[in-house]
């Protein structure tokens, strides 16, 4: 008999996580506020219905008391971040609320599966971080001060980096934790949000090339004690975002092509330089050459992978305890082997989708400090996921970083509900008239043709795409005539130096004189 | 900007640069998608074969270990279930599979080992499966549907009475196996009780599955290869070749004798063939073929190479070019010297000869099928590539008929099968004299031709030993 509920489990939990993804998805394009909340709440339940099952199956195969603690927690837990955000910030984003929580909740069932003690912590520490995060939208609200902070969150990020490189405790091999009575704190993960809150900081306030240079100094030192450190992973998530946060705020794809410049310069640098670097990359290439040794941990996973094949074993039917180490950093491995190579593709998915949301949100908030933190926060997340499931997947060297929300890892768990409710905070202090408009995230549309999808009013939405390139046409048209007076003229800007506020003052003028 | 009162002023450009930033990684994230597809498309299904999985092991706590069956349907290796649940894993016909179908009890061997995946994996229907899981809570495994005949293996096992040996027997049309005998052998039923002896029993190995791992010197069957080398440099006028053997050829201080130190007298090749004399095929390798003919002919025809057996199998090994000789040269042409052949090897010679030259992968593998006897997959035949001409392997043929019409495998002549066939003697260091037997042919009757290979270790030289046993299958197969 319970064959036959495992085996048909197989199947349900990949049609909750399939139709949770598709819902997740429908929610974020949603043209109304009535349609999008139909979504979140079929959210809501698919969720639900996903959890209650995978614990039947887990209770079912390993009847342990703690297992139905668990399960009463992340329902609970579900329910009151839904009622909290819905009573004290009704302006929040309840996608992003739900699939965070979904995200959480499918690591939490494959820990559970591997090991309960360690599945209760995570919850705990889910639930406590969650508990503080509440707070962080009230404090956020004074978050503009922190945009003239980015040389302090600076030099914090490098003095914690610096703390765990020379004080840190060695775990696998890696200097990565630092202990602080009996709790292990991985201070990579709390860095990620100062290290974002630097670069939106210092670039909101110039992106005169001096600026930039002097960024660039200062992610560098982040990025080489990282690498130091063995930290290769966060070394890279702090590379890409601080890449894609400097090209997006100065709009010149040149550093883009400079930071890949640099990043293949420093690669090789590194593979010269760190042993454990040049380590990695032949795990890489070949990883039954070292089977015994450093290999054994890739083989592993990549055999459990193979194990499950579309569908999965079945949770508990497989055997992914054989990886070492799988719940911090093989999770993805462990869901393929019980849940299924389709179910890990919807889980792929489904992270892209959180990241598309996060991109959303950048784009309608109106201040450009804000919106680079969001941006930053969205780059990071995409690309650590990348990160994790490529290297499980052995697409790219495996750097030893945890997949956001889903790996076991207090830290890792901590900074990222931290780093969601940062963005739900931003979103709440939207300024908008039309509220009702904006009590979601409404998908940004992305094709260029739609231009700028917001207005204050009715009539400044109603903008046309045409007249929007004409105001870009009499922009560049008065940008050249103006460009030798224009620093006289505005006093603080410097000819070729094309700052936002810049742009946004022209066309300010240019739709004053479309729509009188 | 900074004031950040108006939404209005937000650029096409800002927009843009985001929905860009939103492009790229999308871009990744598809990538990242379709190489898992990829990866559970294409490497998966190698990987899941890698000596280092372990996680196979885990579905025998839901499935039922799946039958290995004969040819003819009968059960070589299946799993009894007692009333407690209890599974005891059984081999009706224990010694003659011993090594072939492995045992499964303690650690595993054979297609035992080769095939634990299928056996494991369970393809009834779900109507099946859920039936199963009411009554029984397992599903039962898929079976392993071997070429091999029970019968045929009885015969060879007969024939090599209780000698030291092996047999394999292969279908000449598709390199199926029929029979893998390997003497002494083992039970498998009792292998655990007998594992302290078994594996300490260092001079019958009988572990070892000496059909397909053997390495044995070839003796004169490698004047097959030697002949083949010589056919060619001299693809029209090899009728021409001629030899008066004395008993004995010299190289420099190194002399070479024919069997029992006869003396031939004048031959043509297929005298010299039929005849095995070594004098001739001496002079032949040392004059009359070029440096590296012997080496070339063999690594064609698998030496040094891989055959690609599912089973563990070893390589059959070929070495001239370092310790080129003459005197060495010599003795490698009539199957001395490095050279190291198992009996499955010279038997996929003696296939491609029949087969107008194309060398054809040998299979134990029928196909799987599951619980219910419908087919799962099939083995394809795999062709290892031509590895002679047509008209040689039919000038091989003549010459290996006329082994068994006026030469040494006079034994097969009596046989209605039209055997053609080449012994050999492989000598080895002892104080009784005595040598292996080979025999390698096939039958070529034009329908359910078989291909035989036989060796028979410590005979007296000369006393025909492998002709006998070969005589007794070509017998079995077609006299009754």
């Amino acid at each position: 008999m319970i064959n036959i509920i495992v085996e048909l489990s197989k199947y349900l939990l990949l049609a909750f996580m399939l139709l949770f993804t598709i819902f997740t998805y429908t929610a974020m394009r949603a043209k109304t506020a009535s349609a999008r909340s139909d979504s979140t709440r079929a959210q809501l339940v698919f969720m639900l219905l996903f959890n209650f099952l995978a614990y039947a199956v887990i209770f079912l195969q390993k009847p342990e008391p703690a297992i139905l603690i668990i399960y009463a927690g992340i329902t609970l837990y579900m329910l009151l971040v839904n009622l909290v955000y819905h009573l004290a910030y009704k302006k929040a984003s309840v996608i992003l609320i739900n699939t965070m929580c979904m995200l959480i909740s499918i690591g939490l069932v494959i820990i559970t599966r591997l090991d309960v003690d360690d599945a209760y912590k995570q919850l705990v520490i889910a639930i406590g971080a969650t508990v503080i995060s509440f707070f962080i939208p009230i404090i956020i609200r004074k978050a503009k001060i922190f945009s003239k902070w980015g040389l302090f969150f600076a030099i914090l990020g490098i003095l914690l980096l610096a703390a765990v490189f020379v004080l840190g405790r060695v775990y696998g091999g890696s200097r990565l934790y630092l202990e602080f009575h009996g709790i292990t704190f991985q201070l990579s993960e709390f860095v990620k949000l100062t290290f974002v809150f630097f670069i939106a900081g210092m670039l909101y306030h110039s992106t005169s090339f001096k600026q930039v240079f002097f960024v660039t100094v200062l992610a560098a030192i982040h990025v080489v004690i990282l690498v130091a450190s063995t930290d290769l992973g966060a070394g890279l998530v702090y590379f890409v975002a601080y890449m894609v946060m400097v090209c997006v705020a100065t709009r010149k794809i040149r550093y883009a092509v400079l930071g890949l410049g640099g990043m293949a310069g420093a690669s090789v640098v590194a593979y010269r330089l760190f042993s454990h670097v040049r380590v990695r990359v032949s795990v890489w290439r070949d990883p039954v050459a070292d089977y015994q040794d450093t290999g054994y941990q890739i083989v592993q996973a990549l055999l459990s992978i193979c194990a499950g094949g579309w569908f999965g074993t079945g949770l508990l039917r497989g055997s992914p305890d054989m990886v070492p180490l799988v719940e911090r950093d093989f999770t993805f491995a462990a869901i393929c082997e019980e849940l299924g190579i389709l179910f890990a593709i919807c889980l792929i998915l489904l992270c892209m989708v959180a990241f598309l949301i996060i991109m959303n949100i950048a784009v309608k908030l109106d201040n450009d400090f804000y919106k680079l933190i969001a941006l930053g926060f969205g780059t990071e997340y995409a690309f650590q996921v990348f990160l994790t499931i490529g290297g499980t997947v052995k697409l790219i060297p495996m750097t030893g970083i945890t997949l956001p929300l889903v790996s076991y890892g207090g830290s890792s768990i901590t900074c990222t509900i931290f780093m969601f409710a940062i963005i739900q905070g931003l979103y709440i202090m939207r300024t908008d008239v039309d509220d009702s408009y904006y009590d979601d995230t409404t998908f940004y549309e992305p094709e260029p043709e739609t231009g700028p999808a917001e207005g204050t009013s009715a009539s400044a939405y109603e903008f046309t795409h045409d007249q929007l390139e004409e105001q870009i046409a009499k922009e560049n048209a008065y940008r050249t005539q103006e460009n030798g007076s224009a620093a006289a003229r505005t006093n603080q800007y410097i000819p070729g130096e094309e700052t936002e506020e810049f742009e946004r003052r022209i066309i300010k003028e240019a739709e004053n004189s479309i729509n009188s | 900007m900074k004031d950040g009162s108006s939404k209005k002023q937000k650029t096409a450009s800002t927009v843009k640069s985001y929905i860009f930033v939103s492009y790229l990684f999308v871009a990744l994230f598809v990538g990242m998608i379709a190489y898992v597809i990829y990866f559970q498309v294409k490497v998966s299904p190698e990987l899941a074969e890698s000596p280092y999985n372990r996680h196979q092991g885990t579905y025998s706590t839901t499935v039922i270990r799946g039958s290995i069956l004969a040819s003819n349907g009968m059960e070589l290796a299946y799993t009894q279930t007692d009333e407690e649940g209890n599974e005891t894993r059984y081999y009706p016909y224990g010694h003659f599979f011993a090594q072939t179908v492995g045992y499964a009890d303690y650690g595993s061997s054979g297609l035992e080992a080769a095939y634990n995946d299928a056996l494991l994996d369970s393809h009834t229907s779900i109507m099946e499966q859920i039936e199963n899981d009411m009554a029984a809570e397992k599903y039962y495994g898929d079976n392993v549907v071997t070429s091999l005949d029970i019968n045929l293996t009885q015969a060879a096992y007969n024939a090599l009475g209780g000698r030291k040996g092996a047999v394999i027997v292969m279908d000449a049309d598709t390199s199926r196996v029929l029979t893998c005998l390997s003497q002494p052998d083992f039970d498998p039923n009792t292998v655990a009780d007998d594992w302290e002896d078994l594996i300490t029993n260092e001079s019958d190995s009988p572990f070892l599955n000496r059909a397909i791992q053997g390495l044995y010197e070839p003796g004169s069957t490698f004047k097959i290869l030697t002949t083949l080398a010589y056919l060619k440099q001299h693809p029209n006028d090899w009728s021409d070749f001629s030899y008066e053997c004395t008993g004995e050829y010299k190289i420099g201080n190194f002399t070479i004798h024919c069997i029992d130190n006869s003396v031939h007298g004048k031959l043509t090749l297929a005298d010299a063939f039929s005849k095995s004399c070594n004098c001739a095929f001496s002079y032949m390798a040392t004059n009359l073929l070029p440096e590296n003919a012997l080496m070339e002919t063999a690594e064609e025809l698998g030496f040094n190479k891989e055959i690609g057996l599912r089973l563990p199998s070893s390589i059959s090994e070929f070495d001239l070019e370092k310790t080129r000789d003459d005197s060495i040269t010599a003795q490698t042409s009539i199957g001395q010297g490095d050279t190291m052949a198992t009996p499955m090897q010279m038997a996929m010679i003696a296939q491609a000869v029949y087969n107008n030259g194309e060398m054809l992968r040998p299979e134990f593998v029928i196909g799987i099928s599951n619980a219910e006897s419908v087919t799962i997959s099939e083995t394809k035949t795999a062709s290892l590539g031509k590895v002679m001409t047509s008209g040689q392997a039919k000038v091989l043929k003549q010459l290996m008929r006329e082994v068994v019409e006026k030469g040494t495998a006079g034994a097969l002549a009596e046989i209605p099968c039209n055997a053609c066939g080449k012994t050999g003697t492989a000598e080895y260091d002892n104080d009784q004299g005595y040598a292996h037997s080979w025999f390698v042919g096939f039958s070529n009757t034009g329908e359910d031709d078989i291909v035989v290979a036989v060796i028979v270790e410590e005979s007296v030289p000369g006393d025909g030993a492998a002709v006998g046993v070969a005589r007794e299958i070509l017998k079995y197969r077609f006299e009754q």
